[in-house]
Parts: structure tokens; sequence; C-alpha cells
């Protein structure tokens, strides 16, 4: 009896050491991003990446025998409602880690929070320069950034055909600053032929002017820097004028609900990413095995959000799992910032962070829409 | 435009009911007692019922119907950000400024507006609200375009305003002082004057009402409190980006109204508490239930779709607001047990 205390002392102090979020039995993650409206073919695919990862590291018997637990807010996309989901998700469900809230606009208004209480946090959807320059302790953005993202997919397109005229077509918000930037960037270094910027106002619908303008000034490659809709609109509206021009947009074009939706415009368009697909290699292992753990139904909505959402969970149950049985928040960011080539399979390239950067850069991958085959093709 | 926004009964023929002692006990007593969530849901709610108090006076009092609210929001929201963050002004310096830039700025846009009534001012005043949208995105450097910028918390008397706690403490203080003032005004010659604009604006400038004086006012006075919830705003959120202030605040402002009770203050509070926690309540519900309805549970867009019910039905089946409901009840109760 007279151990009792003792015991009681120790269990309190082992129980001590966990984290808000962390169990004897489970540990509790969290994300935000948007389930329903315009943001839904992003949030729901992100959603299901994880929920694959999840049920995953489970079945293998969870994380030193821990379990992992998801909590998955919708927030629409909109960053006030972002800032609401997160304050449930750490002081409602008290979760240990955040590993999605949304956009650029969104994450930045739920970072404060975020920071204060030094919660481990990932991006994987918007990999935007502001995410992660300055730096931010606890946030962690794996993917490409979207400036030197496009930098590398330029001087990829100016090797490809020499002599192109390029143009940009650009949002005027920070994601189209970023690939205005970037852009930019190639041109002057490899003192490329460029005819034009254009900008155009987010929630554009109609890129006529545009395009017709890009026929006029005789550009032979356009960088489209539309998001979903405004990539479809404008390789539709270019075959439409018989814009002979060569197409190329970055990843947040390329899924495969756009391919339907730009039919046989979008033959030809080369996009850059720095995942996979579901129906090819990696992408197709994985695919196989999220029939165990997805309905049909969810299968049909996978695309390479899912992947991007997969490989942070991954990410984060390696780091939690280095820190043994002794969770805290402070350890999982500190293990986060130590990660070195960590192997994804060949979903993406490896993962690395330093205490210094909190950017992936994964490797870019090349890819060419064949409308015969409804299917995005590596170019080597 | 609904009946019910342009004809309501002048809310001074009810006695006001005495809950302040209450509200200062509550307001006092709540970040001890709720989680972080909770405080959260309940600033939010004493933010959004400064704000529609404000509304209620342009909209309610003098039947100018306005879909400009996000607009005047974002003027105070902005102001309040730009001038701690950038220029490191004082909370005590910062908030009446706010108030200060969006009078000045509805002055603006209610002059020319002042011969418009109607789908014509909502109209208006909506576009007032797109080209704020776009002067926000254009001056990038003061308000950091569409990627937003961090709103530093400022110190009042130099105790800083860092805790979730102090901010709600803020907020209840000035709700409690946002009513006041417009229970003062409404009992004033110019509430008076406000209501015979709404009712029959013929009348009033015959009876010697300055209608365009007191239209101008309205305006005024109104944005005046909104931009104040909006300065309360940006220090809640600590972060400001234009999507924050879209159509749906505006659509958001004017069900509160409709819910409320146009023109009634206990009104404008009991509609902004109802509509604020119908979607958390109606998410505890849906998981409680479970099975299909619990994958709604979380569904933005199932806000949208209740908001609009709730709208529909009120209007069909209780025009005068759960204002309403409350003094047939206590009617009810004084005549009980004599009750038919």
């Amino acid at each position: 009896m007279r151990r009792l205390p003792l015991i009681a002392l120790a269990l309190s102090l082992a129980a001590a050491a966990n984290a808000q979020g962390v169990t004897d039995t489970e540990i509790k993650i969290g994300g935000s991003t948007a389930l329903t409206g315009p943001g839904a073919l992003v949030g729901i695919a992100h959603d299901l990446g994880e929920k694959i990862a999840t049920a995953e590291i489970n079945a293998a018997g969870g994380i030193n025998g821990r379990k992992v637990v998801r909590v998955f807010e919708d927030d629409g996309y909109v960053p006030a409602r972002t800032v609401t989901t997160v304050r449930k998700l750490l002081d409602v469900d008290k979760v240990l880690a955040i590993t999605a809230s949304s956009g650029t606009a969104s994450t930045l208004a739920a970072l404060p929070m975020m920071e204060e209480q030094g919660v481990p946090a990932l991006q994987t959807a918007a990999p935007n320069t502001v995410m992660f320059s300055p730096m931010h302790k606890t946030l962690f953005v794996v993917g490409r950034a979207y400036g030197p993202g496009t930098t590398d997919f330029v001087k990829f397109l100016a090797a490809r055909k020499p002599g192109a005229k390029f143009l940009t077509i650009v949002q005027d918000d920070d994601y189209g600053d970023d690939v205005q930037a970037g852009y930019e960037k190639a041109i002057a270094d490899l003192k490329l032929s460029t005819v034009g910027v254009l900008r155009y106002k987010r929630g554009q619908k109609d890129f006529a002017a545009e395009v017709l303008k890009a026929k006029q000034l005789g550009a032979t490659i356009i960088v489209s820097g539309g998001i979903i809709a405004e990539n479809v609109t404008i390789a539709k509206e270019a075959r439409r004028v018989g814009l002979e021009a060569e197409i190329a947009m970055l990843w947040s074009g390329r899924l495969p609900q756009t391919i339907d939706l730009m039919g046989e415009a979008g033959n030809g368009i080369i996009a850059a990413d720095y995942v996979g697909d579901f129906d090819e290699g990696p992408g197709k292992a994985l695919f196989e095995k999220a029939r165990a753990y997805l309905t049909p139904e969810e299968l049909t909505k996978l695309n390479r959000y899912s992947l991007t959402g997969y490989v942070g969970a991954r990410l984060l149950f390696d780091a939690i799992g280095r820190c043994g049985r002794d969770v805290t928040r402070a350890c999982v960011v500190a293990k986060l910032e130590t990660t070195t080539n960590l192997d994804m399979a060949g979903l993406t390239s490896p993962i690395s962070f330093t205490p210094d950067s909190r950017i992936s850069d994964l490797k870019l991958r090349y890819t060419i829409l064949d409308w015969s085959k409804k299917a995005w093709v590596p170019i080597n | 435009m609904p009946a019910s926004l342009t004809a309501t009964r002048h809310p001074t023929s009810r006695r006001p009911i005495p809950l302040l002692p209450f509200a200062i006990l509550a307001a006092i007593a709540l970040p001890y007692a709720a989680n972080a969530y909770a405080l959260g849901f309940a600033t939010t709610i004493v933010i959004t019922a400064i704000g529609v108090v404000g509304f209620n006076v342009l909209t309610g009092w003098t039947g100018l119907v306005s879909l400009g609210y996000a607009g005047f929001f974002a003027v105070g929201a902005y102001t309040q950000g730009v001038l701690a963050t950038r220029y490191g002004w004082p909370l005590l310096a910062t908030l009446p400024a706010a108030a200060i830039v969006a009078a000045l700025v509805s002055v603006l846009v209610g002059a020319p507006s002042l011969r418009l009534r109607g789908l014509y001012l909502a109209i208006t005043t909506l576009a007032f609200s797109a080209i704020i949208s776009h002067v926000i995105l254009l001056a990038k450097p003061l308000t950091g375009g569409s990627r937003g910028f961090s709103v530093a918390r400022p110190s009042v008397l130099g105790i800083p305003l860092r805790s979730d706690a102090a901010i709600f403490w803020l907020c209840a203080a000035s709700l409690i002082f946002a009513v006041w003032l417009a229970s003062n005004i409404l009992r004033s010659y110019l509430g008076r004057a406000f209501f015979a604009v709404r009712d029959a604006e013929t009348a009033a400038r015959v009876l010697g009402v300055d209608v365009i004086r007191a239209k101008l006012l309205a305006f005024a006075l109104s944005s005046a409190i909104t931009g104040f919830a909006g300065a309360l705003f940006a220090l809640n959120q600590r972060y400001l980006n234009v999507e924050n202030f879209e159509l749906l605040l505006s659509i958001e402002a004017v069900s509160i109204l409709i819910v409320g009770g146009v023109g009634s203050i206990p009104g404008v509070i009991a509609g902004t508490v109802f509509m604020v926690l119908l979607p958390e309540c109606a998410r505890l519900a849906f998981n409680a239930i479970g099975g299909s309805l619990a994958d709604l549970a979380g569904a933005q867009e199932i806000r949208g779709v209740m908001y609009g019910l709730v709208i529909i039905l009120f209007l069909r089946f209780a025009p005068g607001g759960l204002i309403d409901f409350w003094h047939s009840g206590r009617a009810w109760l004084r005549r009980w047990p004599c009750t038919g």
C-alpha cells in the first residue's frame, strides 16, 4: 500500500509527459478544409488521402501501439471559418497536430493560434511562398513552392521547345504573384522570349480577351496561372479561337475532373506536379490498397490532393513515431524539422526539412494530357 | 421587399427589459466557465450583435434597405488593422478611428443615395461593398492585397490584450455601450425622425423633419457602429483577408434583423444568438442522430441552407421575429390563468 502514492505519481508524470491529444491508447490529429462548396474537389480528396494513411497505420498497429484518430472539419475555404474550426480542433477536440487548414489565407488566419500553442501543422495543398518565408516554427509545407515550381517548369518547357514565345496569364492575388515571380525569374535566367504577362481578376469566368490577346501577340507557349476552372476555360477558349500555342499549367489544374471539363480541348496540355497519379506506378499501388479502406463512391473522388494528403499524414506519423512513447508537440516539431530523405515509396521525391527551412521542395515531374486515354502521361 | 422590413411598431412602445445586471455578471463570469471554443463563439455573437445593432439603425429604424453591411464592417476592420499594425496606434485611438472612418465613408455613399429607396438603394450599397473589396485588393502596401495581413493585438493603458478573455470582455463592454447608445438615440428626437422617415417620408417632411439630414445621420450612425464592430472583429481574428467580407455577411445581417424582429434592439440580440448558434446546434443534433446525417454535421453548405430556410419560415409564420414571441409570451403570462 505504501507504494501506491509512488505508482500514482509515476503514472501522473508519465501522463504529463504526453501532449494534448495523446493518451496511452490513441493519438488525435485534426484538419480543416473545404468539404462542401467549390473547394470541395480539393478538400474531400485531401480528407480521403489522410483517411487511407490513417487506416493503413492503424491496421499496422498504430504509432508505437497508439491508434490514430482523426477529426476533420469543413471550413468551406473561408478564412474566418478556418479560425473557428481550428479553434474547435484545438480546444474542444484537443488534437495534437493540424494536418490541413485549407488555402493560403485560411492557414495564415489560423496560424497565430497554432503558433501560440506550438501546434505542429502541415500545409500540403497550397505551397505558397508566404507560408515558409518568413519561416514559421511549427508550420511545415510539403510540395514545391509555386514560384520556384514555375521557374523549373518554364525552364523545362524552354528546353523542350527552343525559341518559343512565352506568355503567362495569372490571377491578381498572392498565388498569381508567386507564379509571375517564378515565370519572370525563368525568363531572366535563360533570357527567354516573353510576349506578355496578363493578369486577371480573381473569380473571372470569361477569358476570351486574354486568349485573343495571346493570339495577337504570337505566343507559342501559354503558362496558365489559373487554379481549376480558370485553366479549363483558358484551354477551351484557346482551342475555340484556333490558338495553336502549347498550354502549360501547374498542378492545381491536374485533376481527373478537369479532363472531363476540358474535353478534347485539353489534349496536349502539359502539366507540372510533385506527386504522381493514381493510374500509374506507386499511385496505382496505393489505389489498390485504398480499396480496402474507402467506399466505391469515395474512390471516385480521389485525385492528386489525396496523394498530397496521404504524404503529409505519413510525414506526420513518421515524426510522431520517432518521438517514441513521450509524444509532445515540441518533440513532433523537432522531429519534423530533422526529417531527412523520408521515403514516400515513389509517390513524391524524398521529403526533407531542416531547422532553418520549412519547405520540402519536392522534385517536379511533367505530364502531358492524352485525351484518347483520358490520362496524364509522363514526359520523359 | 418584405413588409416586415418597412412596417414595424415603434420599439419604444415596449418597456425595456431590466437584464443589464445579469448580462454584466454573465459577461464577467463566462471566460472563467467556458472553454476557448465556446468563448470564441460568444465573442462572435457579441461582435455580430454590435454590427447588427448598427445595421438596425439604417434598415430597421429608417427603412433604408442596405446590402452594404459587409463594406462598412470591412472599412472598420481594415482601419483598426492598418492603424494598429502599420502605424502602432493605441487601441483607445484605433477603435474610435474605425467608427469615424466608417461613418465618413458612409456619408460619401449616403449622399448620392438620398433619392434612392428599396431595391435601388440595396443595389447601390451592394455596389459599394464590391468597390470596398477592390480597394482592399488594390491598396496592397496597406492591406496586403489578396494575401491579407496579421493584426497586432494592442495594449490598453499598458495592459496587453493578448488573451481571448480580454478580447471578449472588451467586446462585451462595447456591446453594452452600443445598446445604450442606440437605446438613447431611439428615445431622442433623432430616433423619432428616423421612424417618421421610414413610415411616411412626405408626412415627416411636412412636420418639419429634415429628411436629408435624418437619412445621412442614419447612414453615419449605422456605419460608425458597424465599423466599430469590424474593428473588434479584426482584433478577435488577428488576420484580415478580403474573403472575410463577402456578400454572405450582409445577407447574414439582414437575416438576423428578420429573425430577431426588425427595428428591435433586444430582437437584434436574440436574432444574433439564434443565427450564430443555429449551425452549431444543428451540427450537434446531426451528430447525435448519427447515420448519414452525421456526415452533414460539419458541412458549411448546411449553414446557407438553414439561413434561407429560417428566413422563409420567419417571414411566412412569424414576421415580427423572435421578439414577438417574447412579447406574446409575456402578455400570456400576465393574463394567466385567465387566458382563453
